[in-house]
């Protein structure tokens, strides 16, 4: 049966009684399914164009009567029984496009070893063969060979035959990855973030350390589950599972490395070195390896060091031989992503004390003092990307990113995606308005919505019922209907922004430090660049420290994994932060609960 | 009656005590049971008819997002104040028992808080709860169901992946025989209503205050 699917205007081939969203995640549309197809969001929806399908259960007890009546269907729900046509939500990357922020680097001992040396005269009449010769010269440089690829050798004994007096050896810990000649072209590198949500690549030039671009793009398994515990809970069902979610990640970067390719007229056997960073769910699923000791205490990893494997052996569209760097762990479930971040703020460098929050759905802090290093990680849960709210919705056009409580001119600023006119609320724009709505007066900092007539007079016409739960309406959509934050949104908020401030109360408590001691709050995440830091401040997401000593970084894991690519020295400390880091366990604490029932507050 | 001043002093403590509770306040817990003894009301009555009413109006706001885990925290605080005060005088043939629940955390998951304030809330409204805490694996769960000839068996599980674990309980109930005797309640954030009929559970209750109606309601099922 033939599934249209619009905007993209593919019609593909689809088995009876398939879901749309399973046809989606088959050809690899990107759809995203927060909650794995289990019915317990909304973010999976298509719009059925052609004809008028019959709406499921959920569908009915999810969407509103007005949506279902304008073709509005949950596509996990939505079985393909004939010929169909389905428009996708428009989506949006412009929001996750991430900030890199590297620091000047002047002169690095690169990853890579770029060298050139002589061959010896081919009048030479012994029948040394020609890898031992060039083993002799190499080790005249102080370089000791220790394998060759087999693309390698190729290369060496065309370069002897031609009688080269010199040649060019690329070489990776002892690898001898190419041989070329010395008036050959530039050689790259690609650094890799690998996050629940999206994937970025930077494309490195690695004589001259430039950093030449930054792609994002959706992690393809965002069909399979917003978070990554539905990622394992799908990997659990079946054993084929892992290798479908394994398969999904690396076509997408196989994708962008052709358009790289394409783009920047590179050859493909130039890019001579991966690395990628990422949380341990994310790192274990693009090397494949199994995850389901992931899904639970005590949270076993199968390999925490450094991982460098060739890239064949990933099926990456790469030189064979190319090494594929994964950066280490600390643990099941502190990732190379906080590795990563680590080594961009070069933490263990540092003589003052600086703390470092990614926010998200799994937060993770570090936190540098006297030279030590404390991480810590909590499942803060899909609040803040704007899941599971009422009128939640991930950054798309028309999703409300910002907001803004004028007492003066007794009116909302809101900002919405691409200026289109508001359909929801993105976690940001709810993080500003939580903030808001305690600095006037319409929750308490218990987080309770106050009876209307405590609200200021014009905010309440504001006032509306969602269900039996109290809400503030925002703005109205386009069909005039209220976009609204209800007391149950606010709680799920309160339940995230706690588990982030758990973690850095604890990190904090292990390396006996205060807020007033803390030099620097970085604030880290592709989702963390758009959050305002007086929204997080007052909402005590972060210690009370001031304004000026907080600072977003962008997407400091790329960032990270960027230097990891570039510098030994930055690699090695990658491996050094992941020995070292003192983990924090909080669950086990037995104050645990009192500190996390104490940061529900929405006040210091 | 009902204006006699004996009467209205009644009503007063009575309301005083439900008060006290869902405004979370202790010490007026406190203030109103020794009135009640004062005035030799009868423990088993202030109890059910005051604390417990105010238990109630919290679980309301409780649905309603009003209150949340510090005002039930508070609540229940309030509430075993007065329930302390109360308890030497209730006379021992009217036991305030309701029935014995065992109640942890899935073996694989050690979120503890929503499996805390179950077994509060069930203790405050005269439960015996054993809690076994976290990463529980199933015999533990069996045995102590065994030994304390529980009712009922309270399963939480707060991720996706371990929340399938909830089968391997209910099964290892099945295999043991003891199926029929033991009712089985869950809950946790990812779980379901539906989730809850897949894994052969009998009820679920999605938060607290929910929990304490839904255990009462298995063990009268059982009784009928």
């Amino acid at each position: 049966m033939g599934l249209t699917i619009l905007p993209e205007g593919l019609t593909v081939d689809v088995a009876p009684g398939v879901s749309v969203l399973e046809a989606c995640r088959e050809h690899d549309i990107d759809l995203p399914g927060i909650c794995g197809g289990r019915g317990r969001c909304r973010e999976c929806r298509v719009t059925v164009i052609d004809r008028v399908v019959a709406p499921s259960a959920l569908d009915q007890s999810l969407l509103e009567p007005d949506d279902i009546a304008r073709g509005w269907r949950l596509s996990c729900q939505l079985k393909v029984d004939g010929d169909l046509t389905v428009e996708l939500p428009p989506v949006s990357l412009k929001l996750l496009d991430p900030s890199v922020v590297l620091p000047q680097l002047a002169s690095v001992e690169p990853v890579i070893q770029d060298v050139s040396v002589n061959l010896p005269d081919a009048s030479d009449e012994s029948d040394r063969p020609a890898i031992a010769l060039l083993e002799d010269a190499l080790l005249g440089k102080g370089i000791r060979l220790r394998r060759s690829s087999i693309a390698a050798l190729r290369e060496l004994g065309l370069a002897l035959s031609r009688r080269e007096p010199s040649v060019r050896c690329l070489m990776h810990e002892g690898t001898l990855l190419d041989v070329r000649s010395r008036s050959s072209s530039t050689v790259y590198g690609l650094a890799i973030d690998i996050g629940t949500s999206t994937v970025s690549m930077a494309l490195l030039d690695l004589t001259t350390l430039a950093m030449l671009s930054v792609e994002t793009e959706r992690n393809p398994q965002g069909a399979y589950g917003g978070d990554f515990m539905s990622r394992i809970a799908f990997a659990m069902e079946k054993e084929e599972n892992l290798l479908e979610l394994h398969g999904k990640i690396i076509q997408r970067i196989n994708r962008m490395i052709d358009r790289l390719v394409v783009s920047y007229g590179l050859a493909r056997k130039d890019i001579v070195l991966a690395t990628v960073a990422g949380n341990a769910v994310m790192h274990h699923l693009f090397f494949g390896l199994d995850v389901k000791a992931l899904g639970g205490f005590p949270f076993r990893p199968v390999l925490n060091e450094l991982l460098t494997v060739p890239a064949a052996e990933l099926a990456l569209r790469l030189e064979p031989a190319t090494p594929v760097v994964g950066l280490p762990l600390i643990s099941g479930y502190i990732g190379a992503d906080t590795v990563a971040v680590m080594i961009a703020l070069d933490l263990l460098g540092r003589s003052d004390t600086v703390i470092a929050v990614d926010v998200g759905t799994n937060a993770e802090v570090a936190l540098v003092h006297r030279g030590r290093l404390y991480v810590c990680s909590a499942p803060a849960g899909p609040a803040f990307e704007g899941a599971q709210m009422a009128c939640g919705t991930q950054a798309r056009p028309g999703a409300i990113t910002k907001i803004a409580i004028d007492d003066a001119r007794r009116q909302l600023r809101i900002d919405t995606v691409e200026e289109k006119p508001p359909f929801g609320i993105a976690g940001t724009g709810i993080v500003d308005l939580v903030a808001e709505l305690v600095r006037v007066g319409v929750l308490d900092a218990s987080g309770r919505m106050l009876d209307t007539e405590e609200w200021p007079a014009w905010l309440r016409e504001r006032a509306h019922l969602a269900g039996e739960m109290r809400a503030f309406i925002v703005a109205r959509d386009p069909q005039n209907r209220p976009l609204y934050l209800h007391q149950g949104d606010v709680r799920e908020l309160q339940l995230a922004k706690a588990a982030t401030a758990t973690a850095i109360h604890y990190v904090m408590d292990a390396a006996k430090v205060t807020a007033a001691e803390l030099d620097r709050v970085y604030v880290a995440g592709a989702f963390g660049s758009y959050l305002d830091p007086v929204s997080i401040l007052r909402i005590a997401l972060l210690p009370e420290v001031p304004l000026d000593r907080v600072e977003f970084i962008g997407n400091a894991a790329l960032a990270g994994a960027v230097l990891a690519t570039l510098s030994r020295k930055h690699l090695d400390n990658a491996v050094r932060v992941a020995r070292d880091a003192v983990r924090v366990d909080m669950a086990t604490d037995e104050s645990f609960q009192d500190v996390f029932v104490d940061k529900l507050r929405l006040a210091h | 009656m009902s204006d006699s001043p004996a009467n209205e002093q009644r009503e007063v403590v009575l309301a005083g005590l439900a008060d006290s509770v869902w405004k979370l306040d202790a010490a007026m817990a406190t203030e109103f049971a020794h009135r009640a003894v004062a005035i030799g009301m009868d423990a088993y009555e202030a109890i059910n008819d005051g604390l417990a009413k105010g238990m109630m109006v919290v679980s309301g706001k409780f649905d309603r997002r009003e209150y949340f885990v510090p005002e039930l925290l508070r609540a229940a605080k309030a509430m075993n104040t007065g329930i302390d005060i109360l308890k030497p005088y209730l006379k021992v043939d009217a036991s305030t028992h309701k029935g014995t629940v065992v109640i942890a955390t899935v073996k694989g998951d050690i979120h503890q808080i929503g499996k805390n304030l179950v077994a509060l809330m069930l203790r405050t409204a005269g439960f015996t709860v054993h809690d076994l805490g976290v990463n529980c694996p199933a015999e533990k769960y069996l045995g102590k169901a065994k030994e304390e000839n529980a009712d009922i068996i309270g399963i939480s599980a707060l991720m996706t992946t371990t929340m399938l674990y909830m089968e391997t309980v209910t099964q290892a109930l099945q295999k043991e025989g003891m199926r029929e005797r033991i009712s089985v309640m869950v809950g946790g954030a990812p779980v379901s209503e539906m989730f809850a009929k897949k894994v052969g559970a009998d009820r679920y209750a999605s938060h607290a205050a929910m929990a304490v109606e839904v255990a009462k309601e298995l063990v009268a099922a059982k009784v009928e």
